[in-house]
């Protein structure tokens, strides 16, 4: 069987463990070009499962490594290495329209939903993976399908109140937590539910005897006769008092040095100085402490990683993009999609394929109401665009950013602070600049995707139609049980909403008649801030 | 400063223990296609000890178009050669070597794992997987002449905590507490205690305990609900705790079904395994319940009788359990087994396999199957046949299609099916054994999985067929 798709152009974000075994799967295709994309560099402890990397590629760019070994496997895969983020500057929506479908290979929520959401803007076709230990699964994801988005899922953190971790530990794992705390308020200068003061911080004894010694716990420790140890080494028995403390102390004092700090669980010397916290907060408190690996695995939510699964979910993921670019009538194909998951049940099935949900019309990542504009941010104030994008949707209008109302037609005294601002005031240059809009009478939602372009100080739009239709529905996430088939008439309304595919927004100049209040309820996307999972604490 | 553990995500699954095992695994792979490969792959990575590969063949055009493993610039070498020196490439720690042989003698050898790469294969000796793609479709055969699984790691952890049936220490702690206090008193009481409470209010009212599943969730919980009268909903945590866990209160029995599922040998001194079973059923003649388990849940309250309850009074039962046990195995198993056995008497699992000469001879009949699973594995049987008296796969040729489908018509009668869809035959001549690498991506990454829990006996590996349907992307389990 013969895969050449000479007019295909693919894009793969994210080049680890599903990437690799991606790029196994296509080394015997052939495309018009094969992005890929990755701002990570090789660690060690990749190498159990991305085995286009050896030890000697340590510290060096995924992308650029793998498009480079590959060279020599697949040279008809004509591979273009990007060593970058996927949301950072020079990769906006015009990079992203040059491609037919997108691969994604990543291994966190927010990068996911950021390329879900300018995909579904561009309608661009998209497949999805993910692994955890030997449970994984893929999607795939269409314009007029459910998006990554539609259906958040619950967040699975637990959570534990702060006096718990504070004054009475009963496990270990509230002591890995406390730990935690002590290492990002010592050494990331960041806020923390411990009390970090009455101490001298570039005296050790200072901070352990303030940590570890005291009347409240039930087991005081003192500081003992001690050597330093450098690299934790217990793992036949368990350590003394004393080589505890010597832990403890090399690792204080080597952090401290080397001042502002972000937790990493795969340096060793982090690792160390948490599981030294660790053990004498559990002698503190009598408490059996967890082993070493435990410790680790508690203080970085580390997923469990293997090859295999990787390899499984990756091929499912080729699958359905097959399905795809071999399926010429895409308008069907699409509303066939179903999303494949391969768990390890125990039961009978190993491979699940499930018949998607439908799309939730209130995910604002996906709902077709779309406007574009491009305006030069340095010459354009705030007032006027505002005032424009009024005239074209003819309707008095809010404005609010991350929950706050910066612009509210009704109250004008709201508006002062920025209606005289030029827009490079609010919003970055080089990136597009994604605004929810949401009528406050909820006659309709519109997604506003506003770029700078210099010199263009004329204000232009373009959109999709505007439709109120999609607010009609009842929210499906409180019917999510009953009815998870839409009834006809939805679907009829759905079908009303006009769903097109925009690739060039230009052509599409469509004004709305309706009258609309917008809703600015989303900062420009920037850079995914690295998302630090510390474990959510209630005071 | 990176770690230099490069196993670190995967240690996390099977632990030091299950490391040591696969690194000192040896794996026999028997054939080059990719699937077996990619099986192979799959173990080399987290690193497997030791590798042996045989294929009589060499590399052709054919391999360099379906296998990502054998690069473009071998034609001609031995595929056992270049397939063993790209996987040992990918990973310093393993060993290995290759044998260009057509016959190759398994027995001389000790294996942990025989990887049968297309191929049926009937060896009894050692854990064997046995893989077969074909076109869209894939078959995956487990064998394991000795299966008795402890750690069999489910996904939710089941405690031991004798709120039904307390023992003497805990029974006088139990009936110790009262359920008056201030606050702070109050919404600290450890949910087990609540539960044992709830039981005995129940057990006075009703003259009975709960047995049905709507006594123990509506009219339990309202029993439970009750020992909290007039406490602010805010202080009510551990109540609401205690609803959390109410099967707690009556999973005493559990460890009953894992022990009678397994049968006992006659020479019972041979094996650790079915020491430690005999011991267990003497200890439950002798104590009425089997030595308890040190796994204790998290709970709500004071960390003074949170220490107390575990470390004192399960605690020091828990130790005085496993002497008594350990004394029953007659110091012909090591503590450090022991105690994994104890933690784990939840839980234990035995497979008997099927042998393959069985299933060749006789596969199990399916009566209910949901999807088109069980059809491929009849018309997979059917095309091995076919290759079996041809020496070819059958083609879309007129003369192939009514061969096979005589053939099919066979099979089916073997297994009592009626028929089979002509759709699926014609797509099956449509193959012509097409071996495609996405498939044996997907199969080779099940089956690397399977392997891992026959080489650290943990987790429960599959009984005894898995049949991957490519057109769907579904697959199911069947026991042949």
């Amino acid at each position: 069987m013969n895969y050449n798709y000479p007019n295909i152009r693919i894009l793969m974000v994210g080049v680890g463990g599903i990437g690799c075994e991606i790029l196994k799967i296509v080394s015997k295709f052939t495309f018009q070009e094969f992005h890929i994309i990755d701002m990570d560099t090789i660690e060690v402890s990749n190498l159990n499962r991305q085995f286009l990397f050896r030890l000697e590629h340590r510290g060096q760019s995924k992308s650029l490594v793998a498009a480079e070994t590959m060279k020599n496997m697949a040279p008809q895969l004509k591979i273009i290495a990007h060593f970058a983020a996927i949301n950072s500057p020079g990769y906006t929506m015009d990079f992203f329209r040059q491609f037919d479908a997108v691969i994604m290979a990543l291994d966190n929520a927010e990068t996911r939903s950021y390329v879900n959401k300018v995909c579904q803007a561009l309608g661009i076709f998209i497949v999805d993976a993910g692994s955890m230990g030997f449970k994984g699964q893929a999607n795939a994801y269409y314009q007029g399908t459910v998006c990554y988005d539609c259906y958040p899922i619950a967040t699975t953190q637990k959570q534990y109140p702060a006096c718990t971790i504070r004054s009475q530990p009963s496990n270990c794992t509230h002591c890995v937590i406390w730990a935690k705390y002590l290492f990002t308020q010592l050494f990331s200068g960041e806020v923390g539910i411990l009390e970090v003061e009455g101490f001298d911080k570039s005296q050790p004894n200072s901070v352990f005897n303030k940590f570890f010694k005291g009347e409240e716990m039930p087991n005081s420790i003192d500081i003992v006769e001690h050597e330093l140890i450098k690299k934790y080494h217990f793992a036949e028995r368990k350590e003394t008092l004393e080589e505890l403390q010597g832990m403890w102390f090399y690792a204080y004092d080597e952090l401290n040095h080397l001042g502002q700090l972000q937790y990493d669980k795969d340096d060793d010397l982090h690792v160390l100085f948490i599981y030294a916290s660790t053990a004498l907060r559990c002698r503190n408190f009598k408490i059996e402490q967890y082993d070493y690996q435990q410790i680790k695995s508690i203080s970085g939510n580390i997923i469990h990683a293997i090859a295999s699964t990787n390899s499984i979910v990756a091929a499912l993921e080729i699958q359905r993009l097959l399905s795809f670019i071999e399926n010429h009538d895409k308008a069907k194909y699409y509303q066939d999609l179903n999303a494949a998951s391969y768990v390890q049940t125990g039961k009978k099935e190993r491979i699940l394929t499930l018949k998607a949900a439908g799309p939730n019309p209130l995910c604002n990542s996906c709902f077709h109401n779309q406007i574009y504009s491009k305006v030069d941010f340095q010459v354009v104030k705030v007032v006027d665009l505002v005032n424009q994008l009024k005239n074209y949707l003819n309707s008095e209008i809010n404005i609010v950013s991350l929950s706050r109302i910066i612009w509210d037609d009704e109250d004008e005294d709201d508006n002062s602070a920025i209606r005289d601002k030029k827009l490079n005031e609010l919003f970055k240059l080089d990136l597009d600049n994604r605004l929810v809009i949401k009528s406050i009478e909820e006659k309709f939602l519109a997604v506003f995707w506003l770029q700078h372009l210099a010199g263009q100080a004329e204000i232009q739009f373009a959109s999709t139609k505007i439709s109120d239709k999609l607010l009609k529905f009842k929210n499906p996430l409180q019917h999510k049980k009953k009815e998870r088939v839409r009834t006809q008439q939805e679907i009829k309304e759905l079908k009303e909403t006009e769903v097109m595919p925009i690739k060039n927004p230009e052509k599409f100049q469509t004004a709305a008649q309706k009258s609309t209040e917008i809703l600015i309820d989303e900062e420009p996307i920037e850079q995914a801030e690295q998302n630090k999972k510390v474990e959510l604490v209630i005071d | 400063m990176s770690s230099n553990d490069k196993y670190d995500r995967q240690v996390r699954i099977w632990g030091p223990h299950g490391q040591t095992k696969l690194q000192n695994a040896r794996v026999l792979l028997l054939g080059c296609d990719p699937v077996g490969v990619e099986t192979l792959k799959n173990l080399v990575l987290p690193g497997i000890g030791y590798v042996v590969i045989v294929d009589s063949k060499v590399v052709t055009e054919s391999d360099i178009e379906n296998n990502f493993f054998i690069p473009h610039d071998t034609i001609g070498q031995s595929r056992a050669k270049v397939v063993l020196e790209y996987l040992l490439e990918m990973n310093q720690d393993v060993k290995g070597e290759w044998h260009q042989v057509e016959n190759f003698d398994v027995k001389e050898q000790h294996y942990d794992l025989i990887i049968a790469n297309e191929q049926r294969f009937s060896e009894t000796k050692f854990n064997l997987i046995e893989l077969q793609t074909y076109g869209l479709v894939g078959r995956m055969r487990l064998y394991s002449p000795k299966c008795h699984i402890i750690e069999t790691k489910p996904m939710n952890q089941k405690y031991d905590l004798r709120i039904f049936n307390p023992f003497q220490e805990l029974k006088e702690y139990f009936d110790s507490i009262e359920f008056e206090g201030d606050v702070d008193y109050l919404s600290h009481i450890p949910y087990i205690v609540i539960l044992y409470k709830a039981l005995q209010k129940y057990h006075k009212e009703k003259g009975k305990y709960p047995s049905t599943f709507s006594e123990k969730h509506k009219d339990f919980k309202q029993v439970i609900l009750s020992l909290c009268e007039g406490l602010e909903y805010q202080y009510t945590g551990n109540f609401y705790e205690a609803i959390d866990n109410i099967d707690q209160a009556f999973n005493s029995e559990n460890w009953k079904n894992s022990l009678e599922s397994i049968e006992i040998e006659q020479d019972v001194n041979e094996d650790q395994y079915f020491v430690l079973i005999s011991a267990l059923r003497q200890f439950v003649q002798i104590h009425g319940a089997p030595p308890l388990g040190k796994a204790f849940p998290d709970m709500k309250c004071f960390t003074q009788t949170y220490v107390h309850l575990k470390n004192t009074l399960y605690g020091t039962k828990v130790e005085k359990d496993f002497q008594a046990f350990q004394a029953l195995c007659q110091n012909k198993v090591d503590d450090e087994t022991i105690r994994l056995f104890i933690e784990n008497i939840q839980d234990l699992k035995s497979i008997t396999y099927r042998t393959i000469q069985q299933e060749l001879q006789q596969p199990n009949e399916v009566e209910d199957y949901d999807n088109d699973c069980y059809i491929w594995y009849i018309l997979l049987r059917s095309v091995n046949e076919f290759y079996n008296t041809n020496n070819r796969w059958p083609t879309q040729e007129k003369g192939d299609t009514q061969q096979l489908q005589e053939i099919v018509d066979k099979q089916c009668r073997l297994v009592n099916v009626d028929s089979i869809p002509e759709t699926h035959v014609i797509e099956i001549c449509r193959y012509e054994g097409a071996k495609l690498h996405m498939i044996a991506s997907v199969l080779g990454g099940m089956a690397s999985q399977e392997a891992v829990k026959l080489i650290t006996n943990q987790f429960v590996p599959i009984n005894n067929t898995l049949i991957y349907n490519g057109l769907k992307s579904e697959a199911s389990i069947f026991e042949f």
